[in-house]
């Protein structure tokens, strides 16, 4: 199996205070990888600066993303290049319809490999088969970018982006939170269903409940921005019923 | 390597404005300066009769006894009045019957300001006036108009064939004395549009004038006149375009409306006179005086897009006077390198039940300076009036202003006043988020710009409308910083 | 001889504050004109009949104050009977850190040099500011010194009795670095008739002090006032100020104030009740000079009967002011046909990263929602005053102090 992302010694910071202090993690086609880790372990720092986020200053180690050195490229290079972040807090962006917004966006990628983009009829097909798969109800692609949807219609909307990009690598962060039971299980059952054997998904998440329809094959706890301890799906039904404590307290011991 | 603003920055200063060119048709030009003889040569070149030359000769004494206003949030060199000549017009001067006679320059002109007139005739069924240097030189559809009994000709001609129509209602919305630059208009003006639907008419048609600015040291006075009978319906578009020039051009209108009992007027600008360059050099003074007077159960709505001018002082007015009455303002003002605009509209609620709704959207960029000024006014009389008014100002630089000045004075107490605004910096987050969907920032902007001015853009016809766009995006994409 | 500003007859006593001070704002005088109708600052004020009065100057030794005092709130007093600092009825406790003066008593310090008349010099243009500058007759001096937080309120009463008076009083209020304090600034008149209040107050809020000022305007309904506030603030400090105007023919009020240091909280608020033929007028200015600054400004008011209210906020934000927020919100019910509410909420912005919004209402109240009441057995009058008990409760609650609270709800 080829190696997606392979992430050496990652730090990170924002402003002097350093929040990533050292990770390591190898992602390959195929494969479903959990990051689980109490508030303020650096979860969300670590999705920002893979996604490209100017406010955090990478100050050592790597990340090479398909072969590529990814801090060399631009955050829309890096979507084109098939990464995919889905937000935490979705962004809304009044006045631009959900549609028009992702037509640009294709667009935008079929120029970057100097293709011709979808015809409009093939471009709404594909809209009409996407979205049924997160039942993404048709007056919300007509919306304005998230204007106006409720918390599940939001992280719904970010797997209909996901399932229309078609990307090699996701990653979902904290795509649990706010979510209520059927909308997580519609959530996961998107991921699901675009998962295949040539991409791969990093779920970032404080609970292990969205771990029950998105089954990983590898978990990670982060920890002061460190991964301290990697198991299989198990580990995360450990954390489940034993908390956190046990594994920060024997991190914060050594 | 990685493509920054600043590579942006550069690729786009170094762009020209792109409607920059300037035709080569011989003028006939008066000299320069403004005086009583002056008026007379205007007038009888244009073979006017003694109402019209009394009516302007009034309009200068008016002129003269007045100070030019200081009041809006703009600051430019003054223009000297005796150095303009007042009166230019192109060649040939003989009246044209049909679009073919045109001179092919103008039409070539036409083309490159992306109106092709064939094609406009053909597939939108626009019937186009062009008035270059404020004097009319072609006007389409007009036997089509015709049968209907509409007229929609040049003002000179209107003057010739429709005396008692002009004399009865000009100067009526806007009287000579209202300010400055509307009584030096009274005093100058050489064109302009002029309208009537009869009653009980919708024009099947929109009804559309392109001015242009052409002759260097001119400046363009035009006045525009559009009546609606009782019950009729009519929308009007008008664009301007003037060549690059590192002169100030000034540009001083009048537009008066009247829409009687019933009567519908919806009146669209898209407004891109020559800005001035990148250090703020040349560009056209735009003022204009443009209201518009309701009857019974009567509707105007104005909608404009303002990109051009280097100093814009514009504020299109209802005066809702017959019970029922509507009065709409639909602005998307963008002002970037040295542009000021101080636009906004004037609301004056006089009948009963009568309604206003004013959306303005200001995007300021580099270090421009872009003002919302505008009067909401509830009379006595004016029982159970609503008003809704928006005014959004959105900063692209941090060497730009953005300023926002709305009366509200209210002296009745069954009104209904809500105003709200906010000012805001272009969403970081926003344009992150796009950039991770793989759109890029240029593009973005492009996007959420757009997105934000969206209310007022749909206001607009469709032909108009994908020129609004594109122009929003050219007069921005150097922008952010 | 008597004092008629129109035609610009003083006779009154140049101030002895500083002779340099008083004789450049004599100058200034001269040279400017009264304001009308046509100066944009002053666009609905009519001043003639007070241009055109009959003015003069009063003192008085003794007097009850008991009916200014607020029911069970212990405070320092200071007292000022037709503009003159009355020390027989003032009563302030010594407390460390706290020296209240009478103005002239410090004319000499370095205090007092180092801030009198700096902030309102910027605004000499305001004949009225120039006139109080140069014929101020008394006034308060306070001072909190470092660190020093004094809990009990300062109460400064401003009481008239006598008729046709002209008051230029004038204040001066130091609160020193880390210092806290609160005033209540109260402005009345006993039986008498026709006064008029130039009252001008220089307040200077310095590195992470705090200061909130509570303004009561009780004056009779034939009396004017106008009521300058010039605020300076320096970094990490709060101040908030609160008008409640509850009687007079014509108030006009200035805040004015300078945010000239990064995290700062500034706070307007104020609630007007027009009746007759009062005219309310309400001008505030924030300049936010320096980042990371919030202000945010609440006017409501209510009209009645033939009067006219008048609200014009303005924030300025300059240009290297970033990462800021402004809020403006001006609502007003108008009871009556005769009533007029003229509101200008403006924003003036030379910066990028801000949050600036204001929003202004004018309207009536819900026909429904006193139909309701009255349904349920409440008479319409009652009705009434319970909504506009409702309608001004958000304002009220931003009075820190219970009592000072329960006391302009009784007043009205």
């Amino acid at each position: 199996m080829s190696t997606i992302l392979k992430i050496e010694n990652l730090q990170a910071q924002v402003g002097d205070k350093a929040i990533l202090k050292g990770i390591n993690l190898e992602v390959k086609a195929g494969e479903i990888h959990a990051i689980m880790g109490p508030n303020g372990s650096g979860k969300s720092t670590l999705s920002s600066v893979l996604a490209g986020r100017d406010e955090y200053e990478v100050t050592n180690g790597s990340a090479t993303y398909l072969g590529k050195d990814l801090f060399e490229l631009d955050p829309e290079e890096r979507a084109w290049e098939g990464l995919f972040m889905a937000f935490q807090y979705p962004v809304e962006i009044p006045g631009v319809s959900n549609i028009n917004f992702l037509r640009t966006a294709l667009a935008e990628k079929a120029n970057y490999f100097k293709k011709e983009p979808l015809s409009a009829k093939e471009f709404l097909q594909t809209v009409k088969e996407k979205s049924a798969l997160v039942e993404l109800n048709d007056k919300l692609k007509n919306r304005s970018v998230n204007v106006g949807f409720s918390g599940g219609e939001k992280k719904r909307n970010e797997i209909f982006q996901m399932a229309m990009l078609e990307p090699t690598l996701s990653i979902l962060d904290e795509t649990d939170s706010g979510l209520d039971i059927d909308a997580l299980r519609i959530v996961a059952n998107g991921v699901n269903t675009l998962k295949t054997e040539n991409n791969a998904t990093i779920v970032i998440t404080h609970y292990q409940r969205l771990l029950d329809y998105i089954i990983p094959d590898f978990v990670h706890v982060l920890f002061d921005g460190r991964i301290i301890k990697t198991g299989g799906k198990e580990l995360a039904l450990e954390l489940e019923e034993k908390g956190y404590d046990w594994l920060t307290k024997e991190a914060v011991a050594n | 390597m990685k493509y920054t603003e600043d590579h942006l920055k550069v690729e786009l200063e170094n762009q020209e404005y792109e409607y920059g060119f300037t035709i080569d048709i011989e003028s006939d030009k008066a000299p320069n300066g403004i005086n009583e003889g002056i008026i007379r040569f205007i007038s009888a070149k244009k073979e006017e009769p003694q109402w019209l030359l009394d009516y302007r000769l009034n309009a200068l004494k008016v002129w003269q006894s007045m100070e030019e206003p200081d009041w809006a949030h703009v600051s430019y060199k003054k223009p000297e009045f005796q150095d303009i000549s007042y009166y230019s017009a192109p060649k040939p001067k003989k009246e044209l019957e049909s679009l073919d006679e045109v001179d092919p320059e103008i039409l070539k002109t036409m083309e490159r300001l992306g109106i092709s007139v064939d094609e406009q005739k053909r597939l939108t069924g626009v019937a186009v006036d062009f008035v270059i240097d404020s004097v009319s030189v072609a006007t389409s559809f007009k036997e089509k108009l015709g049968e209907l009994g509409i007229i929609f000709c040049s003002f000179s001609e209107a003057v010739k064939n429709h005396p008692e129509l002009v004399q009865k209602y000009l100067g009526t919305v806007v009287p000579t004395t209202d300010n400055f630059y509307a009584a030096l208009n009274s005093a100058v003006f050489t064109d302009g549009s002029f309208c009537y639907i009869p009653k009980g008419t919708r024009c099947p048609m929109e009804l559309s004038t392109y001015f242009r600015i052409n002759e260097s040291g001119t400046g363009q006075f035009e006045r525009t006149l559009l009546i609606a009978d009782e019950g009729s319906y009519v929308s009007y578009l008008e664009g301007c375009t003037a060549p690059q020039r590192d002169e100030n051009q000034l540009h001083a209108a009048v537009v008066e409306l009247v829409a009687m009992d019933n009567a519908e007027i919806k009146y669209s600008t898209v407004q891109n006179w020559y800005p001035g360059n990148k250090e703020g050099i040349g560009g056209v003074y735009n003022f204009v005086t443009k209201r518009g007077i309701c009857e019974t159960n009567a509707k105007i709505s104005w909608t404009q897009v303002e990109t051009g001018s280097a100093v814009t002082w514009k504020y299109p007015s209802c005066i809702l006077k017959g019970d029922n009455s509507i009065g709409e303002f639909y602005s998307v003002a963008v002002t970037n390198n040295y542009q000021q605009a101080d636009t906004g509209t004037k609301m004056i609620h006089i009948g009963k039940n009568t309604k206003s709704t004013i959306i303005s959207k200001g995007i300021s960029a580099g270090q421009s300076h872009n003002s919302y000024r505008g009067l909401v006014k509830i009379g006595k009389g004016a029982q159970n009036a609503r008003n809704f008014s928006q005014c959004d100002s959105l900063l692209m630089s941090d060497r730009c202003g953005a300023h926002t000045y709305p009366y509200i004075e209210c002296e009745n107490s069954t009104a209904h006043l809500e105003h709200e605004a906010t000012t805001s910096k272009i969403g970081e987050d926003q344009i992150f988020y796009c950039k991770q969907r793989g759109v890029s920032e240029e593009k973005a902007i492009g996007l959420i710009v757009n997105g934000y001015a969206k209310d007022v853009l749909n206001k607009l016809p469709m032909e108009f409308a994908v020129e609004a766009r594109k122009l929003l995006e050219i007069s921005l994409e150097n922008s952010v910083g | 001889m008597s004092t008629i500003l129109k035609e610009k007859k003083f006779d009154l006593a140049v101030s002895t504050l500083n002779d340099e001070i008083s004789k450049s704002a004599l100058a200034e005088i001269s040279n400017l004109e009264f304001p009308t109708r046509r100066t944009e600052n002053w666009r609905y004020v009519k001043l003639g009949k007070l241009l055109k009065q009959d003015l003069k100057t009063d003192n008085v030794a003794d007097l009850d104050i008991s009916d200014f005092l607020i029911p069970e709130l212990n405070t320092h007093v200071i007292v000022l009977v037709n503009g003159h600092y009355n020390e027989t009825l003032s009563s302030s406790t010594p407390s460390a850190g706290l020296l209240i003066d009478r103005l002239e008593n410090q004319k000499d310090t370095d205090l007092f040099t180092s801030h009198y008349n700096t902030l309102s010099e910027k605004h000499s243009e305001e004949i009225f500011t120039s006139i109080n500058t140069a014929y101020n007759q008394d006034g308060v001096f306070i001072h909190i010194d470092k660190n020093k937080h004094i809990e009990k309120p300062i109460f400064i009463i401003n009481i008239n009795t006598s008729s046709n008076l002209i008051t230029n009083t004038r204040n001066l209020i130091v609160i020193d670095k880390g210092a806290k304090a609160s005033i209540i600034q109260g402005y009345y008149t006993t039986s008498e008739k026709g006064n008029f209040n130039n009252s001008l107050t220089e307040v200077f809020v310095k590195q992470n002090a705090n200061l909130s000022i509570d303004k009561i305007q009780d004056i009779d309904a034939t009396d004017k006032h106008i009521c300058t506030e010039e605020i300076h603030q320096e970094k990490d400090s709060n101040f908030k100020i609160n008008t409640f105007i509850l009687n007079g023919e014509l108030i006009r009020n200035n805040v004015n104030i300078s945010v000239d240091g990064t995290n700062c909280h500034s706070e307007m608020n104020g609630l007007f009740i027009g009746r007759d033929s009062q005219f309310i007028d309400n001008h505030t200015r924030v300049d936010h000079l320096k980042s990371h600054c919030i202000s945010s400004e609440l006017y409501k008011g209510i009209l009645k009967d033939k009067s006219t209210g008048v609200f014009n906020g303005k924030v300025i934000v300059h240009q290297d002011a970033q990462v800021i927020e402004a809020y403006q919100q001006n609502n007003n019910v108008i009871l009556s046909d005769s009533a007029t509410m003229n509101t200008k909420p403006e924003l003036e912005i030379f910066a990028d990263d801000v949050k600036c919004s204001h929003g202004a209402t004018t309207g009536q109240f819900d026909e429904e929602a006193i139909f309701y009441l009255q349904a349920r057995g409440i008479s319409k009058v009652r009705a009434k005053e319970m909504l506009i008990g409702a309608f001004s409760e958000d304002v009220l609650a931003k009075i820190n102090n219970q009592n000072v609270r329960n006391f302009i709800e009784s007043r009205i």
